[in-house]
């Protein structure tokens, strides 16, 4: 299967540094060799994907996007990726803290493509970020962005 | 029970009932002393009259035909009396010659009294003076002029004429009772119509109203059927309810938001201590000694304790504030369930689990709460038991209104100095290497067997197994 992966680019939007480095973990076990782009807030969010825009970066493959972020916030974020013709089709999966119905509905209304609860366990916690993984760069089929 | 405590309606009749025996009682002693009154004075009166009356004749034996006739119709007895009398007929009894004899010396016409005669009847007496008038001397010489000559004696039977009266009197009286007894009925029903049964409809649905408050559950306004005090007084509950109940779910909001937030906001820097310590290990576990590696498995072990702690304050937060799905629950499933979830540990233990035959269903109860209970009961039993074969019994008493289970082992059993404890959270009896928990279970039971509102204690001794009772309804309320 890794034979057929294309080198897909992941852009993380997580405030968290402990949530990073275990999601930088979780992957490196996966051995796929994405390279991973951080944002650490909803601005730095913004400001990679207009350098995606411009062409300055290359389009992610995927986006794993935290609600909870300080200033700018996830929903903001996803709203502006789902605006924009060049960026929309990146699949965007929600990865959150929050269970709140109306959160998931929101974030289902403005098109993200999935929403995933942060287990609270460690252990689980890795087996999802690794699942979020297999799934979005090797089973599921992305279309062609960029 | 003192006064204080009856109903409205029933204050209401008693003070009804006393006003209105009150009245005719006094009503019917007014018509009696009226009444007896206005008897005496006709009897006066007559007697007044029929003397004056015979004063007048001249003729004695015109007098004396009056007086029969008189007596005939009247049933009064008329003579002529005299102190001296010429015919022997005319001779007074002892009142009329005491009397006759005060005539005399004290110049006085009339006098009257009711008097009791040996016979133990009463009569009323009149007497009126037979003076000697001018045309008197011809015939009864001797005499003078204005000297008492005699005294015309009336007797009437007292005590006949008043029977009359007082039969009439009581004849009244047990009218006006009747009367008062039959309005006093009518009053009580319209008053249990009019006030009692719909001010109990209303307290039924305020108690019902405040049950739901209670628990947080979505409530509807109780109906208003009238515009009167009681309409108003439901109204004025409603609104009070809504914005109880407004208050209520906000709180409960906030509670069950902050509940949550704790248990994520402590729990994800557990992660990140179980995850890096985890990370440690297999990055770096084979650059420690057995020290170092023995270190890094107390923090990820005490994480994960935090972790379960938290998990168990946050279920214990629950308990009775957030509701479950309710409906019918076989107490013999759950149990067979909670065998199923602990069959790994049975078989290893080699225990011998009995569960009675009778295990009853419960209503209107949360499923995963009656999981709670039993789960818990029956795990620690298998926990906190040393011998080769575990026995545990689960059983069940029918009590009418509730039923009484219990849960007995075979098993190391406890102190019952320290009954009360084994119940607190975060209590325990026994080191955590001797056997390991974090002392929220039997809270957590405890917790919920009295929010069904039912009762959990044990019996035990040290050494010779333990028994937990518990009682739950059989139909738990909402």
């Amino acid at each position: 299967m890794k034979g057929v992966v294309r080198a897909i680019d992941i852009l993380l939007v997580e405030d968290s540094q402990d949530d990073i480095e275990l999601t930088l973990r979780a992957f490196r076990k996966n051995n796929l060799g994405n390279s991973i782009h951080i944002a650490r807030d909803g601005r730095e969010a913004l400001e990679f994907l207009k350098h995606v825009e411009e062409g300055r970066a290359q389009t992610p493959g995927l986006i794993l996007l935290d609600l909870k972020l300080p200033g700018v916030d996830g929903i903001e974020v996803l709203r502006y990726i789902k605006s924009r013709p060049s960026l929309r089709r990146i699949p965007v999966v929600m990865l959150t803290t929050s269970k709140n119905d109306r959160d998931i509905e929101t974030c289902y209304d403005l098109g993200a493509n999935s929403y995933i609860v942060k287990p609270v366990s460690f252990r689980e916690f890795m087996e999802t970020v690794k699942n979020i993984q297999l799934y979005w760069i090797v089973t599921n089929q992305p279309p062609v962005v960029g | 029970m003192s006064l204080r405590d009856l109903g409205i309606g029933t204050k209401l009749i008693l003070a009804i009932t006393v006003v209105i025996v009150g009245i005719s009682s006094a009503g019917s002693v007014v018509i009696y002393t009226y009444q007896k009154r206005s008897l005496d004075e006709q009897i006066l009166e007559r007697s007044r009259t029929v003397a004056e009356l015979l004063i007048q004749i001249e003729d004695h034996r015109l007098i004396s035909r009056v007086a029969e006739e008189f007596n005939k119709v009247t049933g009064y007895t008329l003579k002529q009396t005299s102190l001296e009398p010429v015919n022997p007929r005319n001779m007074p009894d002892e009142f009329e010659a005491m009397v006759m004899r005060n005539f005399r010396e004290n110049g006085e016409t009339e006098y009257y009294a009711v008097v009791t005669s040996e016979d133990g009847r009463r009569y009323f007496r009149y007497m009126k003076a037979l003076r000697t008038k001018e045309n008197c001397i011809s015939c009864h010489p001797g005499y003078e002029v204005g000297e008492l000559r005699g005294s015309i004696s009336v007797v009437a039977p007292y005590d006949t004429i008043t029977a009359a009266m007082k039969r009439n009197t009581l004849s009244v009286l047990i009218i006006l009772q009747i009367l008062a007894i039959s309005t006093i009925g009518v009053l009580y029903i319209l008053s249990r119509k009019i006030v009692s049964e719909p001010l109990n409809r209303l307290i039924r649905e305020m108690e019902g109203s405040a049950r739901e408050i209670q628990r947080g559950e979505e409530v509807r306004d109780i109906p208003v059927s009238s515009r009167d005090e009681i309409g108003r007084l439901a109204t004025a509950f409603n609104n009070l309810r809504r914005s109880l109940s407004e208050s209520f779910r906000r709180k409960n909001e906030a509670i069950e938001s902050f509940v949550y937030s704790i248990s994520h906001d402590l729990k994800a820097p557990l992660r990140s201590i179980e995850g890096f310590s985890i990370a440690l290990m297999e990055d770096y576990g084979d650059r420690l000694n057995s020290e170092g590696r023995h270190y890094i498995n107390r923090i990820v072990s005490s994480a994960r304790k935090m972790g379960v702690l938290i998990d168990e304050l946050l279920e214990y937060s629950r308990i009775g504030r957030i509701n479950l799905q309710r409906g019918d629950v076989s107490t013999s499933e759950v149990v067979e369930l909670v065998l199923e979830d602990n069959l790994y540990e049975i078989n290893r233990r080699g225990a011998e689990v009995k569960v009675a035959e009778n295990m009853p269903v419960l209503k209107n109860v949360e499923k995963q709460r009656i999981y709670q209970i039993f789960s818990n009961l029956i795990s620690n039993a298998l926990k906190y038991n040393k011998s080769s074969t575990p026995e545990i019994e689960v059983g069940c008493m029918d009590q009418g209104d509730r039923y009484l289970f219990y849960v007995k082992d075979n098993g190391i059993g406890f102190d019952m100095r320290y009954h009360d404890k084994i119940f607190e959270i975060f209590q325990r009896l026994h080191r955590e290497d001797e056997y390991s928990g974090t002392g929220v279970g039997l809270a957590i039971v405890k917790k919920i067997v009295e929010t069904y509102g039912g009762r959990i204690w044990a019996e035990s001794e040290p050494g010779k197994g333990s028994t937990f009772y518990f009682t739950l309804p059989k139909e738990a309320e909402v």
